[in-house]
């Protein structure tokens, strides 16, 4: 069992704790084992840098102070946590006077931080060579038949920094637990985020056009790894419901996994 | 609104100098001044439609036109996805100067208004009956904010489902977490 702390975050506790626990038993099979970090605070999400920076800064990097404590690497799987803990890092990198500000907040605290923590995706630890290798042998139930759509968003799409490097995590996954792969072209587009919430009218056509693209594809499930994702495309198909003729599911890409590898 | 298509002249208002330095100090010194204007951030924008774009915001912050550019949609509606400072050949991290951005718009906003209002607004018109919808709802919110038990059966069911539970008991993060909000509170400049 390779070790790993976990970071759950405020939403894989609760309305997307299916993403938590069909990702944990995913990763116990797969062979890693996720230690949810002990203390762990709200990393802020991306409301905190329009009230203040230096706050936006200090309150993912308790978390980060945290996992130094317990030297393990860090797994995330929400694609907010993923940007916010890795800008705080990044800037901290970057910028020594607020490296200096976010140590002084942390200290008045009680904690340290040196910046050394290594922030992974769920993703980029399920989809390493080696785990993916033990996924083929291990599926007992393998997806055959299925049309499935992989969904990125914008947060886990930014290259190098923040997000994932380009990739094609979720398609190997899904390939590797026997699915079919649908294409489409709107994989990494950005999924309205807050807006969904404060401006409906405009954010949800942009969602709908991504749902539509999977949907005319011909894909009858759409993998996503991010809670924000699935809660606004969830809204945009509550939206169209009764209009369209085949159902297209949205699933956390762990819950699919799980059916494939014969999860109970 | 200014009209999208092209800069506001100047004359439209005041060019205020020092803006373009509080943007900067807000968004934890990501400087402007590098920007060619090549428009690439524009282009990848998923909500710059026909609204104010992004490379004309940031040339609305460099000149220093405070009022056009907290009048502009564009900080309201940005969804942070992050693409713009992807793409940007010169480096500008764009989405830190939007957050300044938002955090400008929201310190401006008239007495009596809450972003708390903003968030809820769309969920509270499911919820509430239409008697205290639109106008009403504004006051409800801000001032009565026990109206928020309305939303008391939505929590139950939510409970009663497994999607939120009652709060444990994390006495110690919590007591941290206040000491380094203190302490942003007070080290941060404006």
């Amino acid at each position: 069992m390779i070790r790993y702390a976990y970071y759950p975050g405020c939403a894989l506790q609760t309305v997307a704790r299916d993403y938590d626990t069909s990702l944990r038993a995913v990763s116990r099979l797969l062979g890693f084992e996720l230690v949810v970090l002990e203390g762990w605070n709200c990393c802020g999400a991306m409301s905190l840098p329009t009230a203040n920076y230096l706050l936006s800064l200090a309150l993912p990097a308790r978390n980060l102070a945290l996992v130094e404590e317990i030297g393990l690497p860090l797994v995330v799987a929400c694609g907010t946590c993923l940007n916010t803990l890795r800008r705080s890092r990044h800037a901290c990198n970057q910028r020594p006077e607020w490296r200096s500000r976010v140590q002084a907040a942390l200290h008045r605290a009680g904690r340290t931080y040196r910046g050394e923590v290594e922030i992974g995706h769920a993703l980029e630890v399920l989809a390493g060579p080696l785990a993916l290798a033990k996924l083929r042998r291990q599926v007992r139930h393998p997806l055959k038949g299925l049309r499935v759509a992989v969904y990125y968003g914008c947060q886990l799409s930014g290259p190098g920094v923040q997000g994932l490097t380009p990739s094609s995590y979720l398609e190997e996954l899904m390939t590797g637990s026997g699915a079919e792969l649908v294409n489409i072209s709107q994989k990494a587009r950005c999924c309205g985020n807050n807006l969904v919430s404060t401006r409906p009218d405009e954010a949800l056509p942009l969602v709908q056009e991504i749902l539509n693209e999977a949907m005319t594809k011909g894909a009858q499930y759409l993998a996503v790894a991010c809670p924000m994702c699935r809660h606004n495309l969830l809204a945009a198909q509550k939206c169209t419901a009764g209009c369209t003729p085949i159902p297209l599911r949205i699933a956390y890409f762990s819950e699919l996994l799980a059916e494939a590898l014969g999860v109970t | 609104m200014a009209t999208a298509h092209y800069f506001p002249k100047t004359g439209m208002a005041m060019a205020e100098h020092d803006f373009p330095k509080l943007v900067a100090s807000l968004a934890g010194g990501a400087s402007l001044a590098a920007c060619c204007q090549c428009g690439a951030c524009s282009a990848v924008c998923p909500v710059a439609g026909p609204r104010d774009t992004v490379r004309q915001v940031i040339q609305g912050v460099r000149s220093g036109l405070r009022s056009w550019v907290l009048k502009s949609e564009l900080p309201r509606v940005c969804t942070v996805c992050g693409y713009c400072t992807t793409v940007c050949p010169q480096g500008i991290e764009v989405s830190e100067v939007i957050y300044a951005l938002k955090r400008v718009v929201l310190s401006s906003r008239p007495a009596g208004t809450s972003l708390f209002r903003d968030c809820f607004t769309h969920l509270a018109a499911a919820l509430l009956p239409e008697a205290i919808q639109e106008q009403g709802l504004a006051m409800v919110l801000d001032r009565e904010p026990l109206a928020l038990l309305a939303f008391g059966p939505m929590a139950l069911a939510m409970l009663g489902d497994g999607r939120t539970e009652l709060p444990g008991e994390n006495r110690k993060a919590l007591v941290e977490v206040q000491r380094l909000y203190q302490a942003a509170m007070e080290m941060e400049a404006p």
